[in-house]
This record gives structure tokens, sequence and C-alpha cells, in this order.
């Protein structure tokens, strides 16, 4: 069986069974860390099997919870950033982010048992050098990849992986500090409140008109989200 | 997501059609091995990741000690609810829990992850290879999860 965020691709498709839910991309049962929610939607899921009606559509109509803003009043960043005129170089800027939110990644990461960081295989200070280099100079060639990263992924593959990497350190540090936090809020934040989301749309923009095409597609299409494309027009 | 609120170019997204569409009849729940196949390109610590126009699949073993990770090529999906709780995407524990209570069967120790991002015919021969995969570690339940 299917669970469907997008419900006319499911509509098209006609899988045997699907389950179509109400809730943001990327978050498909419903809600991080509720699991008596996640319970009931894969319930909802798994009671398709006993249907042979097919195809079956479902809608599951439990919304995911609204966050309660007479007990937590939107939830904001405790940890005080840099402000964008600073004399600093964008590369430091994003290294002080770091670490006064270092403390709370690695306490989400203790209590999590786990973290999403490291596709690239870089350590976190050599993802912001290599990005901030790739911000710099946009004609960052293969070999001077190399150098970095010898041996192992194309540029434009290094570019994507450190981007997402930079990412989720960010977002798992978010996401560890007390309060509700929805996933519109930490989006915003990342992209129009840190130095690392501001270096990210920087090297949207250079690596349009890198020499290598694998560059171009990557900057263009996969580092910044269709939702926060206004913050650079 | 609703309908209303799905962005129009991701609505015109080109889709695969399929001439067999009914369902199968099987066991009842509680006799069911169940395996969860993600499009959200995930990985293992250790595996390679997903690169733009990947076709292939990773194997999630629950049995590995390795940190489960997310290497889509897509930005245009939340991320921080995986950084917070892989259920939101992954329910293994879900899937687990469910088990020891009896409403399903088992869980299958093998799960699979695509990342889609591509013309649905290329995944075809790696989707066939890992349907006899499913029936080999005789999975009779399949929850296909989207990201």
């Amino acid at each position: 069986m299917v669970i469907a965020l997008v419900p006319q691709h499911a509509e098209r498709i006609k899988p045997p069974r699907t389950l179509s839910v109400p809730f943001d991309l990327g978050r498909p049962l419903g809600v991080p860390d509720d699991v008596n929610f996640q319970h009931r939607v894969l319930s909802a899921a798994l009671g398709l099997f006993a249907r042979l009606d097919g195809p079956v559509f479902q809608d599951y109509e439990e919304q995911a919870p609204a966050r309660d803003d007479e007990v937590t009043e939107g939830w904001s960043c405790p940890v005080t950033f840099v402000k964008k005129d600073s004399d600093e170089s964008l590369e430091r800027q994003v290294l002080n982010e770091i670490s006064l939110l270092r403390p709370w990644y690695d306490k989400g990461k203790d209590e999590r048992g786990f973290t999403s960081f490291g596709v690239s295989e870089m350590s976190l200070e050599k993802v912001v050098s290599f990005l901030a280099l790739f911000s710099s100079e946009s004609t960052l060639s293969e070999s001077s990849n190399e150098k970095i990263l010898p041996g192992k992924y194309s540029l434009a593959d290094s570019l994507k992986y450190a981007a997402e990497d930079l990412k989720a350190f960010y977002n798992e540090s978010a996401t560890t500090q007390p309060g509700q936090v929805t996933a519109s809020e930490v989006e915003n934040w990342y992209w129009g409140a840190t130095s690392a989301g501001r270096l990210i749309r920087e090297i949207k923009k250079s690596g349009t008109d890198h020499a290598d095409p694998m560059v171009n597609i990557v900057a263009a299409f996969t580092l910044v989200p269709h939702t926060q494309a206004f913050r650079d027009k | 997501m609703k309908a209303e609120d799905v962005p129009e170019a991701l609505v015109n997204t080109p889709c695969a059609e399929y001439e067999l569409t009914s369902p199968v009849a099987g066991s009842a729940l509680n006799q069911r091995r169940i395996s969860i196949v993600s499009t959200a390109g995930l990985m293992h610590r250790n595996d390679k990741p997903f690169s733009l126009g990947a076709v292939d699949y990773r194997i999630l073993d629950t049995e590995s000690d390795q940190d489960i990770m997310m290497s889509h090529i897509s930005t245009n999906f939340d991320r921080s609810g995986f950084a917070q709780d892989h259920n939101i995407a992954f329910p293994l524990d879900r899937l687990h829990e469910k088990a020891e209570r009896g409403e399903i069967g088992s869980v299958a120790r093998y799960h699979y992850s695509f990342m889609g991002a591509t013309e649905p015919e290329k995944m075809q021969p790696a989707a066939e290879q890992l349907a006899r995969n499913l029936r080999g570690d005789e999975v009779d339940g399949l929850i296909l999860v989207p990201v």
C-alpha cells in the first residue's frame, strides 16, 4: 500500500491501496516524536490491506496538531546571531553560528543516539570552508575538489552533500532547543536568519555560472527551496 | 498535503500508469510480514549517497549499527522532522511496536529506499529485483512511504 503526500499523483497512478495524508512534504507520518499520532496514521495505512475493492483511495482526515500558541508563543532560536552587516567574512559568521549551536547539536545527538550529518564525509569545519571557497571562487574546479576530498565525489555531488550536511547540523540544533517548532519556522529561520542559509543562497547565484554543467544544475535546482526563492528576487 | 496546497509544478509531474491496479488478497494483518520502501533517499552512513538521476536503491538493514541518513537530491521538502525523529519518514520503531502488540505478524529485517526524482521507467529493473528480494524475505505487506 502507498502513503501519498501528493493526492493528484496517486489519483493518476492508481496504486491498489492508497492512504492520502494532509501533511507537509517530508512528514508523511505527520508529527515528529508524537508516537500516538504516528501509530494512528500507520494503523489507517495498514488497515487498507483488508480492502479488496480497489484501487482504494482513502483520505486521512486527522490534521497534524497546530502548536498551542497560548502555551508557546511561536518559536525563536534562543541563540543570537551576528547581524548581516557584520565586517566579518560570511565563512567566519557561519563558523561563529556553529560554535553557538554546537551545544544544542551535541545534546540532540546524545539524546537521540543518531545524527543525519555526514553524507559529504567532510567534517563540519571542512564543509564550511569548502562551501565558502565555492561561493567566492565560482571557477572552483574538479582538481581543487580533489584536494579537499580526494578520490571521492564529483564537484557537483560534493556541493550538494556539503550543503545538506550544513543544513542537517542547523536542523538538528534547532529541533533540540526547547519549545515546539514547526517545519516552516525552521525553514524560514535557516534561510532568512542564519549566515549558513545566506551562504547557500550566495552559492546558488554563483554556481549557475559555473563551467561544470552538473554544478549549474545542482546550484540552480537543488540547493534552495522554491519557497525561499523570494529572498533573492 | 491537501490537494489545493500542492504546488502546480508538482501536480503536473509526469506519473507512470499501470494496467494492474486491483488489490491482491492476503493474510490477516496480524499474520503479515511488513517491509517499508521509502523514496526519501535514505541510506546507512557508509553507503554511497544518492546523486542526481539515481535509479538504484539502498538496503536499510535493521541489524546494522550504522546511522540512517538522508541523501535526497531535492531541497523542496522539510528535513527538520527527519532530523528530529526518523519515524516521520521511516516508521520502523512504530512497526516494531505494532509487532510487539500483535497488530502485525512481523517486521522484515530489510527495508529499502529509492530516491525517485527521475523517470519511473528507469527504476523498473531495480524495482523488479527488489520485488524478488521481498518475496525471498517472505514479505507480504509492503508500505511505500514518500517524502
